[in-house]
């Protein structure tokens, strides 16, 4: 029976620095607007980077009010939540549709926020001015300055219980962070999970809020991000030649991963098909990327083998593009590599133009555009790309959406540390 | 079979653990943990590190003795370097040559978190952005506070960099995935490590977790949720539980596919035949009040296994020394198990090591099978489940089983 399992999906939903759902989302992506702004969510007027795609205009309250054991959440499992709501609401599953209990989760959820004031408030009282920690000072202190909802919150994996308590889900669940590359594995491994029998529906995708003090300058000191900030708008601006960094960004998107027969069962309305996932690694250093893209290249040769599909069957690629020098140069030669002669025919274009870096929450969000591409049969554009790179001579859209019909498309994902993911979809068919 | 002919055949993988990597208070390599499980013998003592402090510390652990390239030890936190480590143990008592490996077909998958900072590094700069009346700017601390810390400061904490290490230190260009599951991440990582090699997208794996929460931010967290043992001492399934004790450590088991392993002559500890994971509905470590998500990762761990409850010979208890948690796990074990099997709870000798429980407990329960050892029985141990359970909810349970041709 395993063998012959396909999995289809079957809801989709987003929380995105452009809209907090995800069709809102597609349309803008389509219309070419930006979602980056100067950073709201705390002071950062004086941090080299002060911009960052920010979710707008978030009804926090609607999940406080709905759930006093959420009261202590931050902001990413606050997505997560309302991406899974959008994206069952989508699926039209009734409960009386799937058992619970063949129903799991797979998830991606990066750091979804942290208590900044508590922390420097209890390091401040227990250090002295030339930087030495009472380390008892600081547990005794902690007790004062910092509450456990919060300090517990913080830890990444919440976000997947309060997901399988809020929709009373009771199948297989886990979560990963493989950085910049984890809710495309979490597809990927929510696919698997179906395909081996484990499960009839996997809720999969990622949420992630870095847009904190130290989130900013963790990646700032590592001269990854984005300083445009006269030009927020134009900071994004992958396989340019101006590019000066990525920009980050938060939000989350949520699948229903479902069986084929199960889905057709209950006529569900079927966005397309997961054929093929494969993930690897550099192996290489920690800060830069191989530059013969070995294990960059092994995974998209890989997931396309696994697929069944030749690259000339690859009508799109949802690149990583995350509009750094190093990242936009490798990932062209990535695409050459696999895809030879018929890499500059290939439309790759990259919505983190638009949205900036979601880390955790990037890739599910890729594949989305990807399954809306094959639906509306339009290509989402690269926007900001006015001055073509040498080094990036590929056909990345630029600047506005086009009209082309999509059969099947990939999404990339590369992620800090070298990991990568690539993950086949297909409009789905018969046979 | 070449790798396309198994994508046609869809042959699935047997997995068999063929190497053990144990870092713990009882020192490096599974053998002096393996000894404190059969004896009895706890190794918790006062932290040197952190001299109030009472734990499962690893005794003189030097980095310097396990990882090749000694300029990535300064990017290492304590949990980076244990994973690396254990790592290196687990491939030589697997007497791996690397160099005779299909790199890009070994991978790793390792459980961790956010992991926890140094406070020294941090400190100098947030005292930088104290105002004269005492108040924190975070205009200052943007402008002069954090752009003192070292450039590289969060690639020491980032929780995929363990395994990220480890890819690099051994070269392993194939599957890699870092599981972030609470108290349930090392042992969720070799349930998903061993599925990689069963559905033949790697012939070797390693797999497990590493963690160290004996520093300053990991104890105030526990302490805000009472979690720590104030007697210290770690009961478990008994009256005197009064909380837990924090230990430290990695354990990281070589997987691989059984061709591989026969191909390589490789000792063979245990098979590898089943993962269950479900989630209870619990959202706080101190209001414990559901206990289903743990029953049904047991019975869904038995089922993947093709075995009934009545084969098990041996039970590895998550035994976390938190009351509400351990009565739980009790009443799960009681609506499953037949009698005559034997449950030991492992986390009183070295303390509760979090991510990397479910690591070095599977080294346990690996070496269980192997030498036919169970603490307090002779009988012969064929088959053994392991429980690891998150504070909040997250359940996973392994089975492991005595590898026959």
């Amino acid at each position: 029976m395993s063998n012959l399992r396909r999995v289809v999906v079957t809801g989709m939903g987003a929380v995105t620095p452009l809209a907090n759902d995800l069709e809102t989302t597609w349309e803008r992506i389509l219309a070419g607007e930006s979602g980056i702004d100067l950073i709201k969510i705390f002071d950062a007027s004086g941090f080299a980077t002060k911009i960052a795609g920010e979710v707008k205009d978030f009804p926090f309250k609607k999940w406080q009010d709905f759930d006093p054991l959420l009261k202590d959440a931050f902001r990413g499992t606050f997505f997560a939540l309302q991406a899974a709501e959008e994206a069952l609401a989508e699926s039209g599953l009734k409960t009386t549709d799937y058992d619970a209990d063949r129903f799991g989760v797979y998830f991606a959820a990066g750091d979804s926020g942290t208590d900044s004031d508590g922390f420097a408030r209890t390091l401040i009282s227990s250090s002295t001015s030339d930087g030495k920690v009472d380390a008892d000072l600081y547990v005794q202190n902690a007790q004062k300055y910092l509450s456990g909802g919060l300090e517990l919150e913080s830890q990444s994996f919440m976000t997947v219980s309060h997901l399988a308590r809020v929709f009373g889900l009771r199948g297989p669940v886990s979560n990963c962070i493989t950085a910049c590359a984890a809710s495309l594995q979490a597809l990927g491994e929510g696919f698997e999970l179906i395909k081996r029998g484990d499960a009839d529906l996997m809720l999969a995708g990622g949420s992630n809020s870095m847009i904190y003090p130290l989130g900013i300058s963790g990646f700032g000191l590592l001269t990854a991000l984005s300083t445009n900030n006269a030009g927020p708008q134009k900071a994004s601006r992958p396989f340019d030649k101006t590019r000066s960094g990525f920009v980050m960004a938060e939000g989350g998107g949520v699948m229903v991963l479902e069986e084929l027969e199960h889905a057709k069962k209950r006529g569900a309305k079927i966005y397309g098909e997961i054929v093929g996932q494969s993930c690897t690694a550099d192996a290489y250093r920690l800060t830069d990327m191989d530059p013969e893209v070995k294990g960059a290249a092994d995974a998209v040769t890989q997931a396309l083998r696994k697929s069944g599909l030749q690259p000339a069957e690859i009508d799109y690629i949802s690149a990583h593009g995350t509009s750094t020098a190093v990242n936009d140069a490798s990932e062209t030669r990535v695409i050459k590599k696999v895809f030879g002669d018929a890499a500059k025919k290939v439309p790759m274009s990259s919505i983190k133009s638009q949205l900036g870096h979601m880390i955790t929450a990037s890739g599910v969000v890729a594949a989305q555009t990807c399954l809306l591409a094959m639906r509306d049969s339009m290509l989402p554009p690269t926007i900001n790309l006015n001055e073509p790179d040498p080094e990036c001579d590929l056909d990345y859209v630029p600047n506005h959406a086009r009209k082309s019909e999509v059969n099947a498309a990939i999404a990339n994902s590369f992620g800090f540390g070298g990991q990568n993911v690539c993950l086949v979809l297909r409009k789905w068919n018969e046979t | 079979m070449t790798e396309d002919q198994r994508l046609k055949t869809k042959v699935k993988n047997r997995v068999v653990i063929t190497g053990l990597g144990v870092l713990s208070a009882c020192g490096a390599g599974w053998k002096p943990f393996w000894d404190a499980c059969l004896q009895g013998q706890s190794a918790l003592r006062t932290v040197t590190r952190f001299p109030s402090l009472f734990g499962g510390e690893v005794p003189d652990f030097d980095p310097k003795q396990y990882v090749k390239n000694r300029k990535n030890i300064k990017l290492m936190s304590r949990d980076i370097q244990f994973a690396v480590a254990a790592s290196k143990l687990a491939f030589e008592d697997a007497g791996m040559d690397i160099s005779t490996l299909d790199l890009a077909r070994s991978g790793v998958v390792i459980g961790s978190c956010v992991i926890n900072n140094e406070l020294e590094e941090l400190a100098s700069g947030y005292q930088k952005a104290v105002l004269p009346d005492g108040s924190f700017s975070m205009p200052k601390f943007g402008s002069e506070g954090s752009p003192s810390f070292f450039p590289l400061w969060m690639l020491k904490y980032l929780p995929n960099m363990p395994a990220s290490h480890v890819t690099i230190e051994f070269g392993l260009r194939g599957y890699s995935n870092t599981v972030t599951f609470s108290a349930a991440s090392g042992a969720q990582a070799i349930g998903e490590a061993a599925r990689v090699i069963e559905r033949g997208d790697a012939e070797v794996m390693l797999a497990g977790g590493a963690d160290s929460k004996l520093n300053p931010m990991g104890i105030s967290r526990f302490q805000l949720f009472n979690m720590l043992s104030p007697s210290r001492e770690h009961h478990v399934f008994s009256q005197y539980s009064d909380g837990m004790v924090v230990g430290e450590g990695a354990g990281v088991l070589v997987l691989e596919s059984l061709e591989h392993a026969q191909k390589r002559n490789a000792k063979i500890y245990a098979e590898f035949c089943g993962l269950g994971s479900a989630p209870d509905s619990n959202t706080s470590p101190v209001q414990h009040h559901d206990g289903s998500g743990k029953e049904k990762a047991m019975r869904r761990a038995v089922q993947d296994a093709g075995i009934s409850f009545s084969d098990l010979s041996a039970v590895i208890a998550n035994g976390s020394g938190l009351r509400e948690h351990d009565l739980l796990e009790e009443s799960a074990l009681k609506a499953c198990l037949t009698k005559g099997v034997y449950v030991a709870a492992l986390k009183p000798l070295i303390g509760h090591t979090v991510y990397a429980a479910g690591g070095i407990e599977s080294a346990a329960a690996a070496a269980a099978v192997y030498e036919n050892r169970f603490p307090s029985t002779e009988k012969e141990i064929s088959a053994v489940m392991l429980n690891s359970f998150g504070f909040c909810g997250q359940n996973t349970t392994l089975i492991f089983r005595k590898f026959k041709a």
